[in-house]
């Protein structure tokens, strides 16, 4: 099944992101502008590569703004 | 007139006669003219001198990036004095242990800082000066006229402060003559520095990046710096950038990955027409961000190294000849040696194609750190070599940074010490043992701690844990210093004399 912006929510409060900011991002928003900073995001791609047993290119994660987006390059990458 | 042999003197003096009306400095709505600046800086070391300041005195300097910054460091200088720019961003105790360790007889900050807390603690420390982003209060009561003092070409003429491996940090003294090195080549011929250039570094002022880029560059070329006195986040870089219409931009890996996420081509805030070199500094910029960064800005990005105790970058990527990944090719001036663990200048060199540790060799270095006779015994080599501690592979003449010879992670452009990290670890209820090394993460190292739990199960029946013990560090440490993951162990690799093996857990 595919995974969505909505699921990839609570990766956020896993990482440390604080619930109640993790809770509000919008999955089509860029998560720079939600309070997301230079620690979540990394962390963020560190667990996603973990969880879902994928490793994200470099230069193609550097266009990832979204948890839409993110969703979009895992199922990408699981297909 | 004779010369004058008083290093900020003379860069005031140079462009109080070529520019005098043009802006030294723009920081929010205000302008700052090199005529106000010479007449300011001169009104500074009046200040201090009427406080008791003398030449040779630590004068510490705890400031937003601000006009008050470059003038009370240009004023400290005039006086003879040697200012210590220390990061805006520590703690009280970090504070209190630096007055202490410089000795230093005064302390310009803002009011109700942590820093002027910590003076009180500091039998040394008599005189504190609270400033705004313009300067202190009663500036301007304090004449336009001094006489710069001359002081000997080897005595301590600034001095910056760089994390220990202990957590500790270090003062690097440096020679007053040492602040014109950047200049030239590196800012003259790499960078082609000219009078026209607008200069704006997301790095501060304490660091030696930002000194570079925020004071030496714009005064020695009488050109002009941007001032950005907040936290640089990637939106706010974007609007200075639109707003200011700086040509060099002077940035670090971990902030250019998020400028890139933010930019938007075509929105009027995120404009980046004005600008005509970007340069990255503080850690390696991976070849991914270099390449993107050019596709999607349009701007070339040149990756090079410099350090505290060079005051200087000695390895660069010059412009059209940027090879993404490395560091590019030894600044013009310095020497450079790439030898096997323990060697010295006298070594032979490893072959092409081969890690070794960068030896470099060229004017402006430090001598000694400031009181620390055995870091400076294993630092600062016969012959004049410095050890640099960074591991590198040289082909055809072009360096690719390969990491660490120690345990330090540079995060971010900010020294790590893993022990501090672990201390604040350790602190944690359900951690027994612990380590910090380094993670890859989009081609950037990160911290992550590998943890051993007082009680296993708990990794099993506790899926939260790991959450958990990442909030409690983000609570107690600067952001830079926090995990970014933690993974679990039964037991951690050691010696056979029971110390911790970091360099087994790094990822490559």
């Amino acid at each position: 099944m595919d995974v969505t912006g909505v699921d990839l929510k609570a990766l956020l409060e896993e990482v440390g992101v604080k619930p109640e900011v993790a809770r509000a991002v919008d999955p089509s928003g860029p998560l720079l502008r939600q309070g997301l900073d230079s620690v979540d995001f990394p962390s963020f791609c560190a667990l996603l590569e973990e969880r879902y047993g994928l490793r994200l290119d470099d230069e193609a994660a550097l266009k990832l703004r979204t948890l839409n987006d993110f969703a979009a390059a895992v199922n990408g990458l699981k297909g | 007139m004779p010369e004058p042999q008083n290093v900020a003197a003379g860069l005031l003096a140079a462009n109080l006669s070529r520019c005098p009306d043009k802006a030294a400095y723009l920081c929010n709505d205000d302008t700052l003219t090199h005529r106000a600046l010479a007449a300011d800086s001169a009104r500074f070391a009046n200040l201090l001198r009427a406080r008791g300041v003398v030449a040779g005195e630590r004068v510490v300097l705890v400031l937003p990036d601000s006009f008050a910054y470059a003038k009370a460091f240009l004023g400290a200088m005039l006086l003879g004095a040697v200012p210590v720019p220390v990061s805006a961003m520590l703690t009280r105790a970090d504070y209190a242990f630096i007055l202490a360790d410089c000795a230093a007889t005064a302390l310009v900050t803002w009011e109700d800082s942590p820093a002027a807390e910590a003076a009180r603690d500091v039998p040394e420390t008599g005189v504190v000066l609270c400033c705004g982003l313009d300067g202190p209060w009663g500036l301007s009561e304090h004449s336009a006229e001094f006489e710069p003092a001359v002081t000997r070409d080897d005595a301590p003429g600034f001095m910056l402060y760089s994390s220990g491996s202990t957590g500790r940090p270090k003062g690097v003294p440096h020679a007053a003559a040492d602040l014109l090195g950047p200049a030239s080549p590196w800012g003259s011929d790499i960078l082609r520095a000219t009078g026209d250039d607008v200069f704006f570094s997301a790095s501060k002022m304490s660091f030696a990046y930002g000194l570079m880029s925020s004071l030496t560059l714009p005064l020695s070329f009488g050109a002009t710096g941007v001032f950005f006195p907040d936290k640089p986040g990637p939106y706010e870089l974007l609007a200075a950038i639109a707003r200011h219409r700086p040509s060099l931009f002077f940035c670090v890996p971990t902030l250019y990955n998020l400028v890139l996420r933010a930019f938007e081509p075509g929105n009027p805030e995120h404009d980046l027409s004005s600008l005509r070199l970007c340069y990255s500094a503080g850690e390696a910029l991976p070849a991914s961000l270099c390449r993107q960064w050019l596709l999607q800005t349009g701007v070339e990005i040149l990756d090079g190294i410099g350090s505290t105790e060079a005051f200087n970058l000695f390895l660069s990527n010059a412009p059209g000849r940027v090879h993404c990944g490395a560091s590019g090719e030894a600044v013009p001036g310095f020497e450079t040696r790439l030898v096997a663990d323990g060697g010295d200048g006298a070594s032979p060199e490893v072959p092409d194609g081969t890690s070794g540790n960068l030896l470099i060799r060229g004017p402006g270095l430090a001598k000694a750190y400031w009181n620390r006779p055995e870091k400076t015994a294993e630092t600062m080599l016969p012959e004049g070599w410095l050890a640099t501690g960074d591991v590198y592979v040289r082909e055809n003449g072009v360096f690719t940074h390969q990491g660490r010879s120690d345990d330090m992670l540079k995060v971010g452009a900010h020294w790590v010490s893993p022990v501090q990290v672990e201390d604040t670890l350790r602190t944690h209820p359900a951690v027994a043992e612990c380590a910090v090394a380094a993670l890859r993460v989009e081609g950037l190292m990160r911290p992550c701690a590998h943890v051993v739990l007082k009680d296993p199960g708990l990794a099993q029946s506790q899926p939260q844990l790991a959450t958990d013990i990442l909030r409690h560090v983000r609570g107690l440490l600067p952001v830079h210093m926090c995990p970014v993951r933690v993974e679990y162990h039964t037991d951690l690799p050691k010696t056979p004399t029971g110390k911790i093996q970091r360099f087994r857990l790094r990822s490559a």
